[in-house]
């Protein structure tokens, strides 16, 4: 147990120094990329179209001109890209210890009232996501261990990886051509439905309402893990009715539901149960294509535009939270395996 | 002690951010009391004296006098604006100059069909030359005086004063705005007065013609509000909409849903609504934008009846997605409507500062081998048409161009003449040193790689070794810009007044970061472009004889040819629910899709028959697809 414990502080003191070293890297590496707001703020006035009617604004207004070089030096200034590399970093971090995250470029707000409004989002999918995983992979992994190469089994499994074929964002837009245009029964996205109707809604209006935003981008998002949860759970029970503490149970005269579902079940979900701690990692990602298709303002999206536009301050403010989460992640997952599988000790040797 | 440092973290956390910036909501009750402070002072007003100023009351309204006003727009947003300035950065965007119009006015405004200027806050105006005072005679700028309307009313019902205009001016040229242009463009002009409480007046510092339309096409500001710092500017509107004298404003703060919707109201007591030029404009009482970052789902948002309209840019969808079943029945109207709206050009970019596009031969022979009709028919479903002018839309363009069409004959020919003979053993051309003909292609679209593949394969069998490199669109510009490239692939927006010194003057070709991307230098181009710009005046005359100059700019562009043109499009497509009532001609003659939401409006009648016919899925009239309200104008203009 001291070996484990020393393990788990020495993984937690290196936590700090890995944090520094990703998000310097990830900085110094956007510094560097070209396209940033100043550069953006000169090709659209290169491009720039303007108005054109009887009553509208002047047309061809410093089209084709270059910027003047001090309000280029200004517009640096606000975005904060005035720095040298290193001394910016710097400034960033110590702003980060403060919690200042600093303002979105492209959406101009605080970057933590971006992350907030965005992050229940991709919390609700992901949890949802997650947990209705676990109701249908389970069972059905279990089924399918249970069925081992029976026509069920085949099938499922040409479905089930028919699905994992199947990129999310596809499949929202296939559902929702299908359930929300031809037949509509599902709303065409959005993450519920427009304020003004939301709030005429009852509770239980609400809910349903929610809950028919919520079917197709969960499908989506659900739909790629199904095969590996599933496959997992199948692969992983029937290993361990191979076991010889399965035949010694079956030989003691179990029933076969208690040898399945009261032994072997519990071993066969270690391995799904501890990447809780990597999910966690995922829950806070979201899937831009998804959040795109089915317009919901998730992490995502948000993450996807950001790079995109090289919006500097929620890119490393994004980087900070999956950062941290990958590496307590991580170490949630080791802790959730050492408690589990009481042969796995880190640190220290086995009993 | 770790309690202790747990504290200490987060009290400095609470001081910093409490201290790093005043509260918004304190900003702006303080810019309100200042608004409230301001009472300026003017001079008698004289009175108008109509035989020394310029009016416009010739013009025909844009609008449709059997609009009806009322109901709702709806349309959408790809993304939601990063702020609701119209000035500062990041405010240079396609949906807040549709936002903006609705609020702000502008002094003068443009006739579509003549160019001519007519009134809007302005009802009059004179523009006079200013001689050198030293006795030659040249002139060095002009003299702009601007009346305002004595009807011009701000939305809290205060007058709009020739101080508001002169504040606006002052926000303009202001570099602590941190605007990327206006400072440029405005610094033009010395500072304006007011000479009374309707009359202003300004200078130019340089003779160019457009200058009287800039500074009479600025959005005007109200000066209580807008005469602050720019700290107060760009922090107190952010997400503040300034009060303007337009038609639209935001009723109130939850018309706002931050990401997702947008809102403006018309106002009941707009001060132009029963102006000669506003009549059967601005009808819809709300319009509202959502935000719909896919076009895929905006298209199904339009098959389901959840948005007005929808304009469609892809011609494949265009041909063969666009006779679903609401369309079929008539409930949804698909248009394609064709305007004089100023299209922009589209087309590879030569690098004519080095081999082998420094050569006229080579870029001629390159233009004669970009198979636009093989595009226009294979990929395009012929929804196109050629670009055969450098501004086409409007009546820039010069019909005297050569038509380069795909000609792989004569093509060889000048690629012999310009010393491309023979082959080596890979089938490509070579020239005197042996060098093969390689040109590479660096692109940023993704969406581009299969026109440029069948362009690839043309130029193979012409022996030419086009080499695609598909980029970050970010890397393309900035090499494009420090002209780094032999062969770019460029589009650009129309403009509604053309503007060709930024793109064709040959003090720009050496320089980076400008338009002038194939570095084009032609005398006989710097003299007509001095030319252009010193046609003074407003009238029609004068516009015939500006068009006269671009229309010769644009035959000495095509015998120079620093672009092999592309294809462009000349109209509009649009679905729409079958509702709405609209001018004869949709659009005004330079108008595109941004007309719906200021010259249609909700008709009852039709309203009542396509809610019937959705209810119970009976047809309605589909009318004709292909709209062309504007026969070409036959006039040429005046020599020059």
């Amino acid at each position: 147990m001291h070996g484990m414990t020393t393990y788990f502080i020495r993984r937690l003191l290196f936590v700090p120094l890995t944090f520094v070293c990703i998000t310097c890297l990830i900085y110094t590496v956007i510094r560097f990329a070209p396209g940033g707001p100043v550069e953006q703020a000169k090709a659209r006035i290169q491009m720039m179209q303007t108005g054109g009617e009887a009553g509208g604004p002047a047309s061809g207004l410093g089209q084709g001109t270059e910027i003047d070089p001090r309000v280029v030096k200004q517009l640096e200034a606000y975005y904060k890209l005035d720095k040298p590399i290193l001394v910016g970093y710097l400034i960033w971090l110590g702003e980060i210890l403060t919690l200042d995250f600093g303002t979105s470029f492209t959406e101009n707000r605080p970057v933590i009232d971006v992350i907030v409004s965005k992050f229940p989002v991709s919390i609700y999918f992901g949890l949802i996501g997650y947990f209705a995983s676990w109701l249908v992979c389970v069972p059905l992994g279990v089924y399918k261990a249970i069925h081992h190469r029976t026509m069920f089994d085949t099938a499922s499994s040409i479905l089930v990886f028919a699905g994992y074929a199947i990129p999310g964002f596809i499949a929202c837009l296939l559902l929702m051509i299908l359930f929300g245009t031809h037949l509509d029964w599902l709303p065409l996205g959005g993450f519920r439905p427009p304020r003004e109707e939301w709030e005429q809604l009852s509770f239980v209006g609400k809910a349903l309402a929610q809950l028919r935003h919520t079917i197709i981008p969960m499908i989506g998002y659900m739909i790629g893990g199904f095969a590996t949860m599933t496959i997992l759970m199948k692969n992983s029970l029937l290993e361990n009715f191979g076991a010889d503490y399965v035949r010694t149970a079956f030989a003691k005269g179990l029933p076969e539901h208690r040898v399945i579902f009261v032994h072997a079940l519990r071993n066969s979900l270690i391995p799904i149960t501890a990447g809780i701690g990597h999910a966690l990692g995922l829950l806070f990602a979201g899937s831009f294509l998804i959040e795109t298709v089915c317009n919901i303002p998730g992490m995502g999206l948000l993450g996807f535009n950001a790079i995109l536009q090289t919006d500097m301050p929620v890119i490393m403010a994004i980087a900070v939270f999956n950062t941290l989460i990958l590496l307590f992640g991580n170490i949630v997952s080791d802790l959730i395996w050492a408690l589990i599988d009481p042969r796995i000790r880190f640190g220290g040797s086995t009993r | 002690m770790r309690s202790f440092l747990l504290m200490s973290v987060a009290l400095a956390t609470v001081a910093t951010v409490a201290g790093a910036q005043e509260d918004t909501g304190a900003l702006i009750a303080r810019l309100e009391e200042k608004a409230k402070a301001y009472a300026p002072a003017f001079p008698e007003t004289q009175p108008l004296d109509a035989t020394k100023w310029q009016t416009n009351d010739t013009y025909t309204p844009s609008g449709d006098p059997r609009a009806v006003k009322g109901g709702r727009l709806i349309q959408t947003w790809e993304s939601y604006p990063p702020t609701l300035r119209t000035d500062g950065p990041d405010s240079s965007l396609v949906q807040l100059r549709d936002l903006h119009a609705l609020v702000y006015e502008t002094l003068v405004g443009i006739d579509p069909d003549t160019l001519a200027t007519m009134p809007s806050l302005a009802t009059h105006w004179q523009s006079t030359p200013i001689a050198n005072p030293g006795g030659d005679g040249k002139i060095t700028g002009e003299e702009f005086l601007f009346r305002i309307s004595d009807k011009a009313r701000w939305a809290d019902g205060s007058e709009v004063t020739a101080d508001d205009v002169v504040a606006t001016w002052e926000h303009m040229v202001s570099e602590d705005r941190k605007d990327p242009t206006n400072p440029l463009v405005f610094n033009e002009y010395t500072k304006p007065e007011a000479l009374d409480k309707l009359t202003v007046r300004v200078r130019t510092k340089t003779v160019n013609w457009r200058l009287f339309l800039y500074f009479g096409g600025m959005k005007i500001f109200p000066a209580k509000y807008i005469r602050i710092t720019g700290d107060e500017y760009l922090n107190g509107y952010q997400w503040r909409l300034m009060m303007g004298s337009g038609p639209y404003h935001l009723a109130k703060p939850t018309d706002m849903v931050e990401q997702e919707s947008f809102t403006v109201t018309r106002r009941k007591d707009w001060w132009g609504a029963n102006e000669r030029w506003a009549v059967g404009t601005n009808n819809f009482d709300e319009i509202r934008w959502i935000v719909v970052r896919d076009r895929d789902l905006e298209f199904e948002k339009i098959k389901k009846g959840e948005i007005d309209y929808h304009l469609i840019s892809k011609a494949q969808r265009w041909v063969e997605e666009c006779e679903f079943d609401a369309v079929k029945k008539g409930h949804i109207l698909k248009r394609k409507i064709f305007t004089d709206n100023p299209q922009g050009i589209q087309g590879f970019a030569f690098n004519m500062r080095k081999p082998p596009f420094d050569d006229q031969r080579v870029r001629l022979a390159f233009a004669h081998l970009f198979n636009r009709e093989k595009l226009i028919d294979k990929l395009f479903f012929n929804q196109y048409d050629f670009i055969d002018t450098y501004f086409p839309g409007g009546p820039w363009g010069s019909s005297k161009n050569p038509k380069i069409r795909y000609n792989p004959e004569l093509a060889a020919k000048l690629l012999d003449a310009a010393g491309w003979k023979g082959r080596d053993k890979d089938g490509w051309l070579v020239n005197a040193k042996g060098e093969p003909f390689k040109v590479t292609l660096e692109y940023g679209q993704e969406a581009f790689t299969r026109i440029f593949t069948v362009i690839k394969e043309d130029l193979k069998l012409a022996g030419i070794d086009l080499q695609l490199s598909l980029m970050d669109w970010r890397e393309v510009y900035k090499k494009v810009n420090e002209r780094q490239f032999t062969l770019a692939f460029q589009s650009y927006s129309g403009l509604l007044y053309p503007n060709p010194r930024t793109s064709w003057s040959k003090e720009l070709a050496d320089q980076p970061q400008n338009n002038n991307v194939p570095g084009l230098k032609n005398d006989r181009i710097e003299q007509l472009l001095e030319r252009y710009d010193s046609l003074l005046g407003v009238d029609e005359g004068v516009w015939r004889r500006r068009t006269a100059v671009i229309r010769k700019i644009d035959e000495i562009l095509f015998e120079e040819m620093p672009y092999a043109l592309g294809w462009q499009g000349g109209y509009t497509r649009v679905l729409y629910k079958n509702k709405f009532g609209h001018p004869p001609t949709y659009f005004s003659r330079l108008g595109d899709g941004s007309n719906i939401a200021s010259l249609w409006w909700i008709d009852p009648e039709l309203e009542a028959k396509y809610n019937d016919a959705v209810k119970n899925n009976t047809d309605l009239p589909r009318g004709e697809t292909d709209q062309r309200p504007f026969p070409k104008k036959d006039e040429e203009p005046s020599k020059e």
